[in-house]
């Protein structure tokens, strides 16, 4: 009994400092950020690890999702009559909910693992000390282009998402189920507001690459020097990333959505 | 050791002071109460059996670990207790070599060892190229320039890894293992390199090894780790040492002159 | 350092067509530009407005024209609510046109639907519209339709003031 006591407190302990660490980090993160140099190359070459190559998987799941939404809508708006309302119910559900949140989701399994990976392995291999020794911050030099990149690529895919979401509910709502395409569109159109669910729905996509980025580089960072440790980071950092999302999106939902 | 410490580091023969250091990993002891001196401009050996801690002595010299308990001096500078900032200042004027070489992955030969140029130098790229492609000569390097580090062997990862570590005419060099995971005749290759860029640059140069032979044929000094603490002495000294540990350790590796050049 | 131009080139293409789908949510969806910048004010006094709030759209026809700026208790103590609309200012409205507040649809946005009636006077800048229609709030009407049951099972006509159902549920 007695020994189960002391490792919930253990456990607490460790994440009270797990904690502190990520704060440590994030706050140098940030301040290598916007001081120079801003290492423009390196970024633009993120941007093609996390970006680009996630476009395939962003793009893919978004037509299926959004193609999942309408027959799902379908079927229950179908009860009410009111079918012609599908195009509102795939575009709020997207623009508000699934866009930003299964586009980290994704993003942080693709990218996230693939920057915890690739850190972990510099640290095992001394490549991070080498940096160090040549007077080069290596959350400057390695760190900061990858978050940014990270970033600034995942409002940008969850948009991508989005658009090929509500395309993939219009195959299946218009093209399979013979919903009145003019009023699909109507009713995507009508039902979204800038000011309300376009910026709300921007917000989210930035926050979660905000925090996918600072968990993925914090994980490499922190990972152990051997190959069992970046395993660990790897997996680590998408669960942890995910997570992270999820709990943000309530946040963010339960006081954007007032 | 007749001088103090100090005494000695302001005469400027004593570049690298290590005092009374400890360390340990949870419960092991590394480093008790461990002291040496590391000369400038001589090639000192940091000798020991695997896993004695020779590397990690290396590191905290390095400022890359921090010790429990003591002091590293570095010129007139203390360093366990300095703060990143400045430690990387410092660093201008170490060059370090490690074990597995430690290129960057993503960075082509030419680029991994022009990176100290580009980062903490406003020089030109046609200057640039002209300081590496004279670090490769005399490293002993030709056409490797587009190459990535996955692309060439063990022996050639170490001459750039030695080659970046000296492009900005640091005055210590700090060497981890340099002949690890090579044949005998890539060792003695890169054995004379050292020699000859101690002499014509005369850097002081601290390397860790545990090969015997290279290091009676490289060594103007000898810090032999055991138990926690540090042996020096001259390559004749460790030879004629009537320390059990010292002898146990040179006949295991055997003295003899044609196991010494197995090794 | 350049690894590859493809690779910079895919980058810019990612970059583009993701600026170009977020300007898609927000232009075309969202409608952050409003086309018709308004400038006409215009204020209507209803007993209840029910789900209407501001930045609900003002009707003509089916067509947006403008939207509601602000919804206030009225300022001459009747206890009705005023609502601000802000409206194209190229319109040309009668001093007869009504304003009815309406649902769209069975999702139950609600909105400000202008008909325009015939007087040849027009509505000024920050004129008030006389006729208007409150809006259907469900518990009422289902109340109404009990209360006429019963009155004309005791046999009588019953008395049913304005207000009721004109042009709800979709």
């Amino acid at each position: 009994m007695l020994g189960f006591i002391r490792t919930v407190g253990w456990r607490m302990v460790s994440i009270v400092y797990e904690l502190g660490g990520i704060a440590v980090f994030g706050s140098q993160m940030v301040y290598q950020t916007v001081s120079p140099p801003w290492r423009l190359r390196r970024v633009i070459d993120e941007v093609y690890n996390t970006g680009v190559l996630s476009l395939a998987i962003v793009l893919l799941s978004g037509t299926v999702v959004g193609g999942a939404l309408g027959l799902q809508g379908y079927i229950t708006l179908e009860r009410f009559g009111a079918e012609s309302s599908l195009g509102g119910l795939v575009s709020l559900s997207l623009v508000r909910e699934f866009g930003p949140v299964l586009t980290a989701l994704l993003v942080a399994g693709r990218a996230g693992s693939a920057i915890a990976a690739e850190i972990g392995a510099m640290v095992a291999t001394e490549q991070l000390d080498g940096l160090r020794m040549m007077s080069v911050d290596p959350i400057d030099y390695v760190g900061q282009p990858k978050a940014l990149a990270l970033t600034f690529s995942m409002p940008l895919l969850s948009a991508l998402f989005i658009v090929f979401g509500l395309g993939g509910g219009y195959l299946v709502g218009v093209g399979l189920l013979g919903i009145d395409g003019g009023a699909y569109i109507t009713g995507v159109e009508r039902n979204i507001t800038f000011s309300d669910e376009v910026v709300g729905s921007i917000l989210k996509s930035v926050v979660f690459g905000a925090l996918v980025a600072l968990i993925s580089t914090w994980r490499g960072f922190s990972s152990a020097p051997n190959a069992a440790g970046v395993s660990r980071a790897t997996t680590g950092a998408v669960v942890q990333a995910s997570v992270a999302t999820l709990m943000f999106d309530y946040v963010i939902t339960a006081l954007w959505g007032g | 050791m007749a001088q103090s410490a100090a005494e000695a580091r302001i005469e400027g023969q004593a570049h690298v002071d290590v005092i009374s250091l400890r360390l340990a990993f949870g419960d092991r002891r590394v480093f008790d109460g461990l002291s040496c001196r590391f000369a400038q401009a001589k090639i000192s050996v940091i000798l020991g059996a695997s896993g004695v801690g020779k590397s990690t002595l290396l590191k905290l010299i390095a400022g890359l670990q921090q010790p429990d308990y003591g002091d590293i001096w570095i010129g007139q500078q203390e360093i366990t207790r300095m703060p990143e900032r400045q430690l990387r200042h410092l660093r201008r004027n170490l060059g370090m070599m490690f074990q597995g070489g430690a290129l960057l992955d993503s960075l082509t030969v030419f680029d991994n060892v022009a990176l100290a140029l580009r980062e903490h130098t406003e020089l030109s790229e046609a200057e640039i190229a002209e300081k590496v492609h004279a670090q490769f000569e005399a490293v002993g390097l030709k056409k490797v320039d587009a190459l990535l580090p996955g692309e060439i062997s063990g022996g050639m990862k170490k001459r750039v890894a030695l080659a970046r570590a000296m492009i900005m005419d640091p005055e210590i060099l700090l060497i981890d293992e340099p002949f690890s995971g090579l044949d005998p005749l890539a060792v003695r290759l890169i054995e004379a390199l050292l020699v000859e860029v101690n002499r014509t640059k005369g850097l002081t140069m601290i390397l860790t090894n545990h090969h015997i032979g290279s290091t009676m044929r490289l060594a103007d000094e000898i810090v032999f780790l055991v138990d926690g603490a540090a042996v020096a002495g001259s390559v004749k000294d460790i030879k004629e040492s009537i320390d059990p540990r010292i002898q146990r350790f040179l006949t295991a590796a055997g003295t003899g002159p044609s196991l010494e050049d197995a090794s | 350092m350049s690894r590859s131009p493809i690779r910079d080139l895919l980058v810019g293409v990612f970059v583009l067509s993701g600026l170009a789908a977020l300007a898609y949510l927000s232009i075309q969806l969202g409608g952050a530009t409003y086309s018709g910048p308004g400038g006409l004010t215009l204020y209507a006094s209803f007993d209840e407005i029910g789900g209407l709030a501001p930045r609900s759209p003002v009707v003509i026809g089916g067509v947006k024209v403008g939207q509601v700026k602000e919804i206030t208790l009225s300022p001459t103590g009747d206890f009705r609510a005023r609502v601000t609309m802000d409206v194209d200012q190229s319109l040309k409205l009668p001093d007869d046109t009504s304003a009815s507040i309406l649902t769209q649809g069975v999702l139950g946005s609600q909105y400000v639907g202008l008909e325009p009636g015939g007087s040849e006077t027009l509505i000024p800048e920050g004129g008030e519209i006389a006729y208007t229609q409150s809006a259907v709030v469900i518990e009422r009407l289902i109340g109404r339709v009990i209360q006429s049951l019963g009155n004309s099972s005791n046999g009588g006509g019953d008395s049913s003031s304005g207000g009721g159902g004109g042009g709800g549920g979709g």
